[in-house]
């Protein structure tokens, strides 16, 4: 299972969860894992996974698998709005860019 | 005057009732001391002076009007900086968090605020709290009070020096897979995870939300049952949150009473103790065997009862940890997207189309560690490996959940060493992230299982080690009660 990630993979892994790994950018653009860190990164992800290979000797056929650490069970409730603990106001205060009460964002769709 | 080194929550409480001092008095003592300690200890990020002066002299007030004050009362605390104060920056020591300022309350927070407690500041962690020695944190080192050359543990590290320190009466931490047990057991001084659920996790900066809890780190046992007691409860803002008032046939026992507080010794004297022959491993260090050993038989010698038992899962539980975490980490830092939280400069008025702002935030703000979890985490949900990897992880966890609840037939407490090793040296184990994952092996399976497992400190000389006691979902009387009943004896 050793082989199963490769700089290929490490690559579209990064894209898919939007972190820039910077090998195959312009260098002026960031700072981050050029030179060995992607490298590093990769042969730490192997060990990591190669680690993980203990699992397959594991007999988990009867076994269902367990989401959440207690089990609660249909937890109802009113269908009423509860007033949240946050005001609105203070929620549109932490927004990083704004216009009025509205967040600022960049266009989203583009080609 | 109050000697700040040995203040404990019930101590203050104490002296404050009988006026030999006033909170404010005390609070101004502890910023004083921070001023001068915290240069070469690093566990405060930032320290909220004028509020906490502001609360001490409100508490003062009341005290003088005679209303009843709760045993929290003025008491000065840490909390870590995953836990939101409203109005305050609250970083979870990330530099995408670097201007956060939270909106609200955590729930704990807001416990606390309605009893009294003072909040000194907020402290260092590893980032988002994935660590196990605080070096992960984007701002600072925190150093281990026993030994300036070494780390605190992790990822509530400051929380954990600042107590240790006398930097604070007590403090707040988190733990995922150890992060207040570790840096207790570090530290020589008190920490428990409680039960998933018994405390709310409303306002706690998400890492794994099915393994997360906040809890206290205390200078004793009795300090972390008080803290406990007042945190606990089922939060309409937290869904998971269990109400543990139960009725008296539940099987568990409800805490109305003064069980917490007040333990029963010689029912407590009854518990049987399980030690699992999985924990007692070749590797372990020879200190940290000897240290735990000796906390054995002293115990035996005062009538307990032990008994050997087996976890055969636990050696899976590492694995099974690092597979499901991270899958949780992936989708819970999804957030910080640099348009709703987390702006950093380098995509400011630069054009950028919405995946590059995407891109460059992330890749800028989030430290190595934080990466290297969530693309771990991607990877075990990605199609074609969720099967092998993630689904296969959370059917190991219920193993091991099993391997507890046959154990808990058989006795009921169990009793393991903490660590694996002491504190080691700042920079021993930041190139080889493994090797700093299995410091926590012995307890990372209690997360998975859910149960609540206390770090209590040996008295062993030289470098502090603790020893964890592990109890049955929702029991957290007795594994602090058995606590008590030690630090008292």
């Amino acid at each position: 299972m050793n082989e199963i990630i490769n700089k290929q993979t490490l690559e579209k892994l990064a894209e898919l969860a939007r972190i820039e790994i910077s090998e195959n950018k312009p260098p002026h653009q960031t700072k981050l894992w050029c030179g060995g860190k992607e490298e590093k990164l990769l042969s730490d992800l192997k060990a990591i996974l190669g680690h993980f290979d203990e699992l397959k000797e594991v007999d988990v056929s009867d076994m269902k698998p367990m989401a959440g650490a207690v089990e609660l069970i249909n937890i109802f409730r009113e269908d009423e709005s509860i007033k949240s603990e946050a005001e609105a106001i203070d929620l549109i205060e932490s927004f990083p860019e704004k216009e009025g009460r509205f967040l600022k964002v960049p266009p989203v769709f583009e080609e | 005057m109050m000697d700040l080194k040995n203040l404990t929550i019930k101590k203050f409480n104490k002296g404050l009732v009988k006026k030999e001092f006033s909170a404010f008095e005390i609070t101004k003592a502890f910023f004083d001391l921070i001023k001068s300690r915290d240069k070469e200890i690093g566990a405060y990020l930032r320290l909220s002076e004028n509020t906490a002066l502001e609360r001490a002299k409100i508490v003062d007030a009341e005290l003088n009007s005679n209303s009843k004050l709760s045993i929290l009362a003025g008491i000065p605390l840490a909390i870590k900086d995953n836990i939101l104060i409203k109005g305050e920056i609250t970083t979870a020591a990330s530099k995408i968090l670097e201007n956060y300022k939270a909106s609200y309350d955590a729930t704990v927070i807001k416990k606390l605020k309605n009893n009294g407690a003072v909040f000194l500041g907020k402290t260092n962690m590893d980032e988002f709290a994935m660590g196990s020695s605080t070096e992960n944190s984007a701002f600072q080192k925190t150093k281990n009070p026993a030994d300036l050359e070494r780390v605190p543990g992790g990822s509530s590290g400051g929380s954990a020096a600042a107590v240790a320190a006398d930097m604070a009466v007590a403090a707040l931490g988190s733990d995922t897979g150890g992060s207040i047990r570790q840096p207790a057991n570090f530290c020589g001084i008190v920490g428990l995870k409680p039960t998933y659920g018994a405390v709310s996790r409303y306002g706690l900066i998400a890492m794994a939300s099915s393994l997360d809890q906040i809890g206290p780190i205390t200078k004793t046992v009795e300090d972390a049952a008080i803290l406990f007691k007042e945190i606990s409860g089922k939060d309409k803002f937290d869904a998971t949150s269990v109400d543990i008032k139960y009725n008296d046939e539940s099987p568990y026992i409800n805490y109305v009473g003064d069980e917490l507080l007040n333990p029963n010794f010689e029912k407590i004297k009854k518990l049987k103790i399980g030690l699992p022959k999985e924990y007692f491993i070749e590797g372990l260090n020879k200190e940290t065997q000897k240290a735990v050993q000796e906390t054995i038989e002293n115990l035996k010698k005062s009538g307990f009862e032990f008994k050997e038992i087996s976890l055969p899962r636990t050696k899976y539980a590492l694995s099974c940890y690092y597979i499901i975490m991270p899958a949780e980490v992936s989708a819970n830092v999804a957030r910080f997207d640099g348009i709703r939280y987390g702006q950093m400069s380098n995509v400011k008025g630069q054009g950028l189309s919405l995946k590059d702002i995407y891109l460059k935030t992330r890749g800028e703000g989030f430290g190595e560690e934080v990466k290297r979890r969530i693309i771990l985490g991607t990877f075990v949900l990605s199609s074609g490996y969720y099967d092998a990897y993630y689904s296969k992880a959370q059917k190991v966890r219920q193993m091991i959940k099993h391997d507890f609840e046959k154990a808990f037939q058989e006795v009921d407490v169990i009793l393991t060493p903490v660590s694996p090793t002491p504190a080691f040296k700042i920079g021993e184990k930041t190139s080889d992230p493994l090797q700093m994952y299995l410091e926590d092996i012995f307890t990372i399976p209690v997360n998975l299982a859910g149960l609540p497992a206390v770090s209590i400190p040996t008295r062993t000389k030289g470098l502090p080690i603790g020893f964890q006691l592990i109890g049955k979902h929702f029991r957290e009387a007795d594994i602090l009660g058995i606590g008590q009943w030690y630090e008292r004896n």
